[in-house]
């Protein structure tokens, strides 16, 4: 500490003026990874795009894309899923500053970028919640407020917020032309990524404890991190250091995606992830110091005797080569895991005469972070980066409105919330085969949880409509506390009647599953309710026929089993007739 | 006592760049040969791309030097020496001091990373190959279409640099031109008209436009 004292005087005078990047991150391939894995098992965000009849490999706007070799050499081939991991790799852009770069300090190689959006990235949970904070020198913004759109945001700052998510959203369904939606439908994940870094990031003890580790002007930017840099290894399964073999595969799995209150709580509060990773894991800059009294940390405990010690024998891999068994003293920290209620153990620090890498002796032992600390906190955050990632998608998708079509070709919307309101306006879209689309009618509406509109009469279109129309709907406006909220799904749409023809009616005929809504547990397979609907007006596919499949409600799955006509005034029998309400309860 | 407590320690061996910001680095070239993991016997025409990658402030950040070589008859590949070479004091990752790329079409592309050598620290200004005069060995490749575009994937667009800059790019555009022009030699093989070839092809595409002319528009 003294000879890092020293270093700041010294320094502190020339960096007075200079902002400067004080924050790694986790590194591309290992945000790649995390989101990658959060994409999949998003159900919210599957649940739209096959809402909206988009296929997770279509592809939208990928002339805009950054190319290979400025991306961390990921290939952005355009799917929903590879702009989130776009966004996710962008969120560590930083400005040139040529005054560092003989201080040691690594140049930029993103695309030029007008603010070094990594000082945003930290969040001191235990030191009343800021950012990254060295007086005179620099200073950022929360990494949950960045994140947020609460600080920051603004044409020439952060315009990859949450808000700016919402708002591409919006322009993704309601844009005129296919070029508009699809650069829109881009932003919308690139932003997406954008905000779940900022999460991950969290899941890093050194963003959560005020450890800055730039490797850049080391007194003060501090030590590059081993963790990271480690870690990275496991993404890319490539050797570290001097380890003779390939670093184990991250573990990604295993923590499924919460579900909380707000956005902010994933981040603080008490199942936030910052929380989390702050009061129960030491970072190498904060590590476990009584004398310094753990940087005035709180948590974990700042004394030896509150964790359970152990002597262990690990691998360690002299700088002469090869591998010997070395002696660890390891302090394991029994910790309770806020969201699953779990207990959960990790090796949060180490004391022994091996350094960080467990390379070199030391005369004396020292506290250290190594690899097997490494280790043990890497199976415990990268899942939850995950699951908290996977978490805040489902929260920002979670809106599920829909709409169906009445016999007489009105529209009845539904709000397919369990326990939210949505109120706002509704728009009706009608698409012709070009691609370009209009609106067809808009309401403003406020639908109880699982509750639906009156049927309301809406601009039809002619008879027998060309093949590739299609029709949405979209909602913009409040759903439960959560403003501008934006959703939409694939509708039928409305046609006007065809004249009676010689040969009778046409009629579709779907075999539909019901599931029904139980309070406090799943229904059983045996519970689920199979019933026949017989319609004429019909959900129209992309070449105007019958749908293949269609869901009047979200509890509802109906799939076309007979098309055919029937004499004029006959109807099918056996079949309901009627338009499928949210609270449908079958007889019996 | 304050005199000592400043001497950089044993592990800082280079005082210049540790302390002065003067960093240098350089390889004394060396040689392997390449063989059949199978047969044993040496392959003629891999290709070997190899870049000697620096640490960043945000990770891996681009190479200082890159040379590619093909390996003939013999299955020798040969690299020069370089150097000496400025650049910056967060020195050169580990293990990627050089980062070796070999591709053949039918077998799998392989990333050989440095096995350094005692005392190497990040800013040692003489970076010696581990495996100089030793052979190293390529598996067949065995699978689908689909793996085999993984493969390529990986020999043009090899995860370990990190983010480079563009002017580090384009500084070694020949070396990654000779690799982009022997991956797309092999699309041209796959079966057209399938996405997966299409999508890599496309890309490919581009990135060797940036290769050719600094630019992709």
């Amino acid at each position: 500490m003294k000879h890092r004292r020293w270093h700041i005087a010294l320094f502190i005078g020339a960096l007075s003026t200079m902002s400067m990047e004080m924050s790694d991150a986790y590194q591309f391939r290992t945000h790649g990874a995390i989101t990658e894995e959060a994409f999949r098992v998003s159900r919210g965000v599957n649940d739209y795009l096959q809402g909206l009849g988009i296929n997770s490999r279509d592809r939208f706007a990928r002339a805009m894309r950054t190319e290979p070799p400025f991306l961390a050499f990921f290939d952005n081939n355009g799917t929903p899923s590879d702009w989130m991991i776009e966004g996710v790799i962008r969120e560590d852009d930083y400005t040139h500053r040529p005054l560092l770069t003989p201080l040691g300090c690594a140049p930029p190689s993103n695309p030029p970028s007008q603010i070094n959006r990594p000082l945003n990235h930290f969040l001191d949970v235990q030191r009343g919640g800021g950012g990254m904070h060295i007086p005179f020198i620099v200073s950022g913004y929360p990494a949950n407020d960045w994140a947020l759109g609460k600080q920051g945001r603004s044409s020439a700052g952060n315009e990859y917020s949450l808000p700016d998510a919402r708002h591409y959203q919006f322009l993704s369904l309601m844009g005129p032309s296919i070029d508009e939606r699809h650069r829109d439908t881009a932003l919308l994940f690139r932003a997406l990524g954008h905000v779940i870094h900022l999460l991950q990031d969290v899941a890093q003890p050194q963003h959560t404890r005020q450890d800055p580790h730039s490797g850049c002007v080391e007194p003060i930017g501090g030590h590059s991190s081993w963790y990271e840099k480690y870690i990275e290894t496991r993404a890319l399964t490539e050797t570290f250091r001097t380890r003779g073999r390939v670093s184990s595969a991250l573990r990604l799995d295993g923590y499924p995606p919460p579900k909380l209150a707000t956005y902010e709580a994933y981040w603080t509060g008490f199942k936030g992830l910052a929380d989390f990773s702050s009061r129960n894991f030491f970072s190498v800059g904060t590590n476990l110091d009584v004398e310094l009294g753990c940087f005035g940390l709180p948590a974990p405990p700042c004394r030896p005797d509150a964790y359970e010690v152990l002597n262990q024998i690990v691998d360690v891999f002299p700088v002469g080569g090869g591998i010997r068994a070395g002696r660890v003293r390891v302090f394991w920290h029994r910790m309770v895991d806020p969201v699953t209620g779990g207990l959960v153990s990790a090796q949060v620090t180490s004391r022994s005469l091996w350094d960080q890498h467990l390379e070199r002796e030391n005369l004396f032992p020292i506290f250290t972070l190594n690899t097997v600390n490494y280790d043990s906190a890497a199976d415990i955050l990268i899942p939850r980066a995950v699951g908290y990632s996977a978490g805040l998608l489902d929260r920002f998708f979670r809106a599920k409105i829909g709409a169906g079509v009445d016999e007489d070709q009105r529209f009845i919307f539904h709000n397919g919330s369990t326990d939210e309101i949505a109120q706002g306006f509704f728009f009706v879209l009608h698409e012709n085969p070009q691609g370009v689309r209009e609106q067809l009618a808009s309401f403003v509406l406020a639908l109880p949880p699982e509750g639906q509109s009156a049927p309301l009469a809406v601009r039809k279109l002619p008879p027998n409509p060309p093949p590739g129309t299609r029709c949405w709907v979209v909602f913009q406006g409040t759903l439960g506390e959560e403003r501008d909220v934006v959703a939409g799904s694939l509708a039928g749409c409305p046609v006007e009647s065809s004249p009676p023809s010689s040969e009778g009616s046409e009629w579709a005929v779907y075999t539909c599953l019901f599931i029904p809504s139980i309070p406090d547990r799943p229904p059983s397979p045996d519970e689920y309710v199979y019933y026949t609907y017989a319609t004429q007006a019909w959900i129209v596919d992309q070449d105007g026929n019958p749908a293949f499949s269609m869901t009047p409600n979200w509890r509802t799955q109906c799939w076309l089993s007979a098309r055919g006509f029937l004499p004029d005034g006959q109807t099918p029998t056996n079949a309901r007739l009627d338009f499928i309400p949210a609270d449908f309860v079958p007889p019996g | 006592v304050a005199t000592l407590l400043l001497v950089p320690g044993p592990a800082a061996a280079e005082v210049m760049c540790d302390w002065f910001f003067r960093c240098l680095y350089e390889s004394p070239g060396f040689r392997f040969r390449v063989v059949d993991s199978e047969t044993k016997q040496p392959l003629a025409d891999v290709h070997a791309l190899a870049e000697w990658v620096l640490e960043g402030s945000h990770g891996r950040n681009g190479p200082l030097m890159v040379q590619d070589a093909a390996s003939g008859a013999d299955g020798w590949l040969r690299f020069s020496a370089w150097g000496p070479t400025h650049g910056p004091r967060t020195g050169l990752v580990l293990n990627l001091d050089p980062a070796i790329t070999l591709f053949k079409p039918g077998y799998k592309t392989r990333l050989l990373q440095n096995a350094y050598p005692p005392e190497t620290t990040e800013t040692t200004r003489l970076r010696r190959f581990g495996e100089d005069g030793k052979d190293t060995a390529l598996e067949p490749f065995r699978g689908t279409p689909a793996e085999w575009i993984e493969q390529l994937r990986k020999a043009v667009y090899p995860a370990t640099l990190g983010r480079p800059s563009e002017e580090q790019l384009l500084q070694f555009r020949s070396s990654y031109l000779k690799r982009a022009h022997r991956v797309r030699a092999e699309v041209g093989r796959l079966p057209q008209g399938w996405r997966d070839v299409e999508d890599f092809s496309w890309s490919l595409g581009r990135t060797i436009t940036f290769y050719e002319s600094g630019s992709v528009r």
